[in-house]
């Protein structure tokens, strides 16, 4: 599983964050510095939470 | 001179335009001497066809004379009676006419004068404005839950001294959530609401990107979530100082008591003054933002308090200049635009903005919370035995009592949300519609403590995304945890009036009065 963000969607709400920080880590301004990763094993629910959660949907996950 | 075929014609070419096909032709007259946007006088369908089609109106001499007498008519005659409504139409009396939801636009023109036609079926709420409303009032979000069921979308041909534009209300979530991301069609410049008029602009949230996205790249590394979270342990030991001024009381009024302080108290410590001034602080909120129409019609109230926070802050602007500290004034006062630091218009803008934004916002928050939690025996409980559930419940909060109402203008005409838009309308959206919208949330009506997903929007979408929200949730996370910690058990008392208060953009409680097994304990 994949998961990338929408750098232009995104606004800095940080609610991926608030889910797993590891999994979806901010810059120093409080946007996502994600890109796209990986999502380790035994984090995708918490992949899933955090793509619903963003209010700007601008992350989306690959399976 | 154009005949009545040649007008029709005109107007159908024009509805072709925005996308829309005409089923009734009525035409639209207006006394051009006036030179006034109100409609002097409007001619509707009516579903149950007992009005007959324009041309025939038009077509027959007699009754087009009285209809033109009808509509030149002064503005007193204007049938936005509502009571009117159910009568049989009749196009000789101006009484006859009946007023409905299908309305007509101004578009071409017939004999001199402006005539029209409308092509939509948005129902119109006359004379509707959220924060008049006494339905929404007297009840709250129950009113804007109906209002959502019954028109999700609607247009209010309400006016003031400052508009004479339509308003066009969008309550659904999607609706809402396209408005606000779609900053070049939905503009926050200017006057954004219909009543509102300030001299002092608040920087950047009335701009639009790119101009915005300059101001608001020096404001997120301030609010940013690291530099909010460093705050934690100073927003805290405030946070215990108040409740322990309060616990021994046995009772308080939040709002007075807590909920505007806390926030205040922190927000002088974020600019670096003493908290001895706070009640003139406290007061310059009331001033600028819960005076009504009533109490203070020319603004005056408000724009000397708008004025003093102004001096202020840019007093603190001058201070942190010559001699600098780690605090938020400093650092804007550092920043540099295009090569330039701030100008005294920009500062005094944002610091304005910043004055006022997080004070009301989060005090009314504080003051939904613990009333909610004061009726919910069984909510209370969970947060009290367990509290990693409230940062949940901060958000279940802000999504069930969203505050916020939105207001926007529209840069070009054309179709947007469902609705023929003229440029310069105006666009109201309530966040919390939005944010209750069974078609957004499952449950909507409901309370539920550990929701998830919860994807409100009551900290807004898109590039004016409230600056504060990491601010706002820390304050709001913090406050439930202190309190909890210390009066678990409280409830308010029976017949307390809550005041509510509509207000333009921020729903407010007056007074949230509580009791709790508390005074002073012997011994301790």
């Amino acid at each position: 599983m994949r998961v990338s963000v929408d750098k232009g969607r995104c606004q800095g709400h940080a609610r991926c964050h608030a889910v797993n920080p590891d999994l979806f880590p901010l810059d120093d301004v409080g946007f996502s510095a994600l890109a796209s990763a990986e999502v380790p094993p035994g984090w995708e629910a918490d992949a899933r939470a955090a793509v619903n959660n963003c209010p700007e949907m601008a992350l989306t996950i690959e399976e | 001179m154009s005949t009545a075929d040649e007008t029709k014609k005109a107007v159908r070419a024009q509805a072709a335009r925005v996308g829309d096909v005409p089923n009734e032709c009525w035409i639209n007259v207006r006394d051009e001497a006036t030179d006034c946007w109100e409609t002097a006088y409007e001619v509707v369908a009516n579903t149950r066809g007992t009005i007959r089609k324009a041309a025939d109106v038009l077509l027959c001499p007699p009754t087009l004379t009285v209809l033109m007498i009808v509509i030149v008519l002064p503005r007193r005659l204007r049938l936005s009676d509502t009571r009117k409504r159910d009568t049989a139409p009749s196009p000789l009396t101006s009484t006859g006419l009946n007023m409905m939801m299908n309305r007509i636009d101004y578009v071409g023109r017939h004999d001199g004068r402006r005539a029209g036609l409308r092509v939509t079926d948005v129902p119109v709420r006359h004379g509707f404005m959220h924060s008049e409303d006494t339905a929404l009032r007297r009840e709250g979000y129950p009113a804007w839950e109906r209002l959502l069921h019954e028109t999700p979308t609607f247009e209010s041909d309400y006016r003031s001294r400052h508009t004479d534009n339509r308003i066009w209300y969008l309550l659904r979530y999607e609706d809402v959530y396209s408005v606000l991301r779609n900053t070049s069609l939905f503009s926050s410049v200017g006057f954004t609401h219909p009543d509102y008029e300030s001299e002092f602009l608040m920087i950047p949230s009335e701009m639009d990107p790119p101009e915005h996205t300059k101001y608001r790249t020096l404001l997120n590394p301030i609010l940013s979530p690291t530099r909010i979270a460093e705050m934690e342990p100073a927003i805290r030991a405030r946070c215990r100082r108040l409740v322990e001024e309060i616990r021994d009381r046995g009772e308080c009024d939040v709002i007075n008591d807590f909920a505007l302080r806390f926030p205040t108290v922190v927000f002088m410590d974020m600019l670096g003054v003493p908290t001895d001034d706070l009640d003139t602080f406290i007061g310059w909120v009331h001033q600028s933002q819960h005076t009504s129409h009533a109490d203070d019609p020319d603004g005056r109230i408000r724009d000397a308090a708008d004025r003093a926070i102004h001096e202020f802050m840019l007093g603190i602007a001058e201070q942190r200049r010559s001699d600098p500290r780690e605090d938020i004034v400093s650092r804007l006062v550092q920043c540099t635009l295009d090569g330039r630091p701030l100008d005294r218009r920009e500062l005094g803008g944002m610091l304005y903005l910043l004055f006022l934004a997080g004070l009301d916002t989060v005090a009314s928050m504080l003051g939904w919370s613990l009333m909610h939690f004061a009726q919910n025996a069984s909510d209370r409980s969970r947060i009290c035995t367990q509290p990693e559930l409230i940062s949940s419940a901060v958000e279940e909060v802000l999504r069930y009592y969203s505050i916020v109402v939105i207001s926007r203008h529209v840069t070009a005409s054309g179709k947007a949300q469902g609705c023929p838009m003229a440029k310069g309308d105006r666009v109201i959206v309530p966040l919390a519609t939005a944010n209750r919208d069974p078609e957004a949330f499952p449950d909507a009506g409901r309370f539920v403590l550990d929701r998830s997903p919860n994807r409100h929007i009551a900290f807004g979408v898109g590039p004016h995304r409230c600056v504060g929200s990491h601010l706002a949730r820390l304050e709001l996370r913090v406050a439930l945890e202190e309190w909890h910690r210390v009066i678990p058990e409280y409830r308010i008392p029976e017949s307390a009036d809550l005041g509510l208060r509509v207000g333009m953009f921020v729903t407010s409680l007056q007074s949230v009065p509580l009791r709790w097994a508390g005074g002073p304990v012997l011994g301790r």
